[in-house]
């Protein structure tokens, strides 16, 4: 009986992996599709779309990118945000982690309840009133409006915050002991030993700028502040009668391009970074 | 004397320098100042990009308010009257809610059900995690034209199976009644990876022994899953529910890129519906009003989750 | 090497007193061991002495200052922790260079410290190496390593041995006694295995719920007890601990009837005691051998260890308790008979009612020191 049972359970198994492959290659059919758009002729695009692979296959949709539109440009604008977004995010949100982990200080635990409480507060319901702010400082249509509203968000600080009070204690005392200044204990202790949670917010700080969409959408209204992620929507508005399908298809897969690799570099750090961020 | 003793030839040299010695409450009143400067970069952006800003919008909420000129009316709670006799907000609210009924539960089982088919630990079901992960890291912007054209009725993906199947091909986004479950399936398909990992990392903590234990007391495969996994991750399960929840009530990319809001209103949703108020109508003062109701909504979603956590402890 | 003294030293976290005014004084060089069961206050008076706590009252002072207001780094101080602390990203080699550097010595002198300390725990091998790549033991030695490098005015120690295994431990307690005897230093060392303490220590400090329960060399804590709580702590196998009353004061002692039945006689200073008096006898194992006739007291033996060089016997009491001693007569015992035990009086300890002991006389003390 035993071994029937084990049996059953190696079919049922081999089921699922079968279903799991079939399911995948459906996640993936619209990639491969839209990637081998980005490499065909367009005026083969306008007679038809179908077929999988890039036959006839050509380098001028890319090569176009770069001549014709305004893409670059749109692209340095969103390295320089994200870079800059995540940046200035590793070092806001290390420093008051630190503080709010292992420092006493009056009220500690009033400004962080009112830090958390900014978690709250979801990013769309703040675009009005950060528009008409940031409006009255007269900040729109710069690389730094679009940083700060996200490096104002909390996660990163309750990270940080989270992972330093994870760090055993005698560490520290021990270096209290050997003579270290706060400052010398957090620079030389507390940030080499957060690598992976620094890694981990980095990145996942990275992916959320370069697809922040609404915020940029109001804030960014000159073309040449455009992100690639509303420059792409800009482009999509009329693409239905566009005959440019193949030259569309190669801005996506040559936006996100940068992104993809991101992610296939530190997938780890983002998986255990989201375990983490939420973890009893 | 020792070795280790004899190198140390400047006797005192690991003393302190003489202001170490220094009346307690300084110490203290250091560590405070040490507190203020780390967290001084973070507080000036949060004050300046969240706080006051939030607060802001709850003042320019009581106004009639433009985005442009130098009209500032004080109406006290007009825009929170006028919001629910407002039939477009009110098509908004249903569409929102309805997306958010529709695409939830979906979401929540299918990343259930990945997550659970997944949770192994080697390379073939690694592979796997990382492809349903992978389109999670796209703008919306992307998943948004790679599902229009998937859609598209005379030249997308599902065209061309009907087509060979020799039936008439369907134009999801612009029929009433396909164009909300179109919008679903792309959200699913886009942001299905993120609840994934929540289930992989809740499966992760629930201890190996407790399935041995349960293999020799002889549970088959399904009671292992009714009877032990699901219970465990209850709290996960919270969490996903109402982080989606939050999240889906947010919606906005995918119906203003892919139908505009429509057909006919169809798919218009509050943030959609926020967002024309305030730079298509420049209404800033109702626009605020319209985004603080949502919050009200999103705060009360969280709270069910704290009040349900409560309760199991 | 420095005097470390602490006077009247108080500490409560929040509302919960964890010492209630401990005074001690520790001469330079000594080796002294501070020892109580878990939750009696050791290692918080131990963080006082490093500054890592803050006193509620009383001083602390090293080398005759008072350093109550000085921070850890400021003491001149080592510690070893009892997970050793190890700064996990940086090699054996930078952990003992760390707080060396934060004091601003000479590069060259750093490596030099650094090199003489690994060759003084023969851990020259291990400098470039992080402490995932070590072992336990090798780790211990690190940590050690670099509370040495410091040259500090006292060390103090957290229970560093209570993370190995058994057989590191003895060879580990063995070269730390080495390492005091080659350094002289002043060193505080906290643990809660007797063991230690007795092998280790100059003196030893017994502290229960927060009090100082006795100070003084490790034998005269063995053979002097001041209470029955310090009597039953020092010593493996466990003094055995009988009640009973007074039954007469003679001038070879007292002798005194036990609720179990029998008697026992002690060679103590009878002071204020008068017959009837209830009163705790405390016999140490290998102080109590088979009697025969009416002599001592009876028990039931219930389990035998036999350990090779010594027999130890369990065995009960009418009453129920258990009672240990050794046997020497070679497995002469089977389980389940019964055994008439008895005890020399100039080996038996008397205390009140209440736990504190009578003093016992010269002769008893002397005999117990011979042996």
């Amino acid at each position: 009986m035993a071994a029937r049972q084990l049996r059953s359970e190696r079919t049922s198994e081999w089921l699922i992996r079968s279903l799991l492959v079939g399911l995948a290659a459906l996640w993936m059919i619209p990639l491969i599709w839209i990637v081998a758009m980005s490499f065909k002729p367009n005026d083969v695009l306008a007679m038809s779309t179908s077929g999988l692979l890039p036959i006839p296959f050509t380098l001028k949709n890319f090569s176009d990118i770069f001549f014709v539109s305004m893409t670059p440009r749109w692209l340095l604008n969103s390295a320089v945000v994200a870079l800059g977004t995540t940046a200035l995010t590793l070092v806001v949100a290390s420093l008051a982690g630190y503080a709010f982990a292992r420092l006493d200080f009056p009220f500690k635990r009033t400004l962080f309840i009112i830090v958390l409480a900014g978690l709250m507060v979801p990013e769309q319901t703040l675009v009005i009133p950060l528009h008409a702010v940031v409006t009255s400082w007269d900040l729109h249509n710069t690389h730094f409006a679009l940083m700060a509203p996200r490096v104002a968000l909390p996660v990163g600080v309750f990270l940080m915050t989270q992972f330093f009070k994870a760090v055993p204690k005698e560490l520290e005392e021990a270096a209290a002991i050997d003579n270290a200044s706060r400052f010398t204990i957090f620079r030389r202790i507390m940030l080499p030993l957060s690598i992976p949670a620094l890694v981990t917010l980095g990145i996942y700080t990275f992916l959320h700028s370069w697809n922040d969409f609404f915020w940029p959408l109001v804030s960014a209204t000159n073309t040449n502040m455009y992100t690639i992620t509303v420059g792409l929507a800009s482009l999509q508005g009329n693409f239905a009668q566009t005959e440019g399908l193949g030259f569309i298809m190669a801005t996506a897969v040559f936006a996100s391009l940068p992104i993809v690799i991101v992610y296939l570099i530190f997938q780890r750090y983002l998986v255990r970074g989201i375990a983490l961020s939420t973890g009893k | 004397m020792t070795a280790a003793h004899s190198a140390t030839s400047p006797k005192h040299i690991g003393i302190s320098p003489r202001f170490a010695f220094e009346p307690k409450s300084s110490a203290k009143r250091r560590d405070g100042l040490a507190a203020l400067a780390f967290l001084a970069p973070y507080l000036i952006f949060f004050v300046l990009f969240l706080a006051y800003p939030f607060f802001w919008g709850v003042w320019i909420s009581f106004h009639d308010w433009e985005l442009v000129g130098t009209l500032r009316k004080f109406i006290g709670l007009a825009n929170y009257w006028d919001m629910f006799e407002d039939p477009i907000f009110r098509v908004s609210i249903r569409n929102t809610l309805l997306f958010t009924a529709i695409t939830v539960p979906v979401m929540v089982a299918a990343s259930l059900g990945l997550a659970l088919a997944l949770n192994r630990e080697n390379r073939f079901h690694a592979v796997l995690r990382v492809i349903f992960f992978t389109s999670s890291v796209f703008s919306v912007t992307v998943a948004t034209l790679i599902w229009i054209m998937v859609l598209s009725p005379d030249r997308g993906l599902f065209a061309h199976l009907f087509n060979s199947l020799g039936l008439q091909p369907i134009a999801f986004l612009g029929s009433p009644d396909w164009a909300m479950p179109a919008l679903t399936i792309t959200t699913v398909w886009w942001s299905v990876g993120f609840p994934m990992i929540l289930f992989l990392a809740g499966l992760q903590q629930i201890p190996q022994e407790l399935y041995d234990a349960a293999r020799i007391d002889n549970a088959s495969a399904w009671r292992r899953l009714t009877r032990i996994t699901l219970p465990s991750l209850k709290r996960t399960i919270v969490l996903v529910v109402v982080l989606q929840i939050i999240g889906q009530l947010q919606i906005f990319g995918q119906p203003l890129i892919m139908t505009g809001g429509g057909p006919a209103d169809r798919t218009r949703s509050m943030v959609q519906t926020i967002y024309e108020t305030g730079f298509n109508e420049w209404q800033l003062g109702y626009a605020s009003a319209m985004s603080l109701f949502l919050f009200g909504v999103m705060f009360l979603a969280s709270m069910l989750q704290l009040y349900i956590s409560r309760q199991e402890d | 090497m420095a005097s470390v003294e602490v006077r009247g030293v108080r500490k409560s976290f929040g509302a919960f007193p964890v010492l209630h005014g401990i005074d001690l004084m520790i001469e330079p060089g000594d080796f002294t061991v501070i020892v109580g069961p878990s939750g009696c206050g050791k290692s918080t008076l131990l963080r006082l002495i490093a500054g890592l706590e803050d006193a509620s009252g009383g001083d602390i002072v090293i080398d005759g200052d008072v350093v109550n207001n000085v921070a850890p780094g400021g003491r001149d101080i080592a510690m070893v922790f009892q997970n050793y602390a190890l700064y996990p990203h940086m090699t054996a080699a930078q952990n003992m260079a760390f707080g060396l550097e934060n004091t601003r010595v000479p590069k060259d002198e750093i490596r030099r410290r650094v090199a003489a300390a690994a060759e003084t725990l023969r851990i020259q091998p291990l400098l470039d190496r992080k402490p995932r790549e070590m072992s336990g033991g090798q780790r211990q030695r690190v940590a050690i390593g670099r509370a040495i490098v410091r040259d500090p005015k006292v060390f103090l120690f957290d229970e560093p041995l209570s993370n190995l295994d058994a057989a590191l431990r003895v060879q580990m307690r063995i070269e730390l006694a080495k390492l005091h005897h080659q350094l002289k230093s002043t060193m505080i060392y906290v643990t809660h295995d007797q063991v230690e303490a007795m092998t280790m220590a100059d003196r030893i400090v017994v502290m229960n719920e927060g009090r100082m329960e006795q100070a003084g060399r490790p034998l005269e804590l063995y053979h002097a007890p001041r209470n029955t709580f310090v009597a039953g702590f020092i010593g493996s196998p466990k003094i055995n601990l009988l009640p009973g009353s007074v039954q007469a004061i003679g001038s070879e002692g007292v002798t005194i009837a036990l609720s179990v039945g029998g008697t026992l006689a002690a060679q103590v200073v009878p002071g204020d005691l008068r017959p009837g008096n209830e009163v705790i006898v405390g016999v140490r194992p290998e102080s109590l051998h088979q009697a025969s006739g009416s002599e001592g007291f009876a028990a039931r033996v219930d389990v035998i260890e036999r350990l090779g060089n010594e027999t130890v016997v369990y065995a009960s009491l009418p009453t129920g308790e258990t009672i240990i001693f050794q046997d020497r007569g070679a497995g002469s015992i089977g389980i389940g008979s019964t055994v008439r035990l008895s005890a020399d009086p100039e080996h038996c300890h008397l205390f009140h009612k209440d736990g504190t002991a009578l003093s016992r006389t010269e002769q008893a003390l002397a005999a117990a020191l011979k042996v």
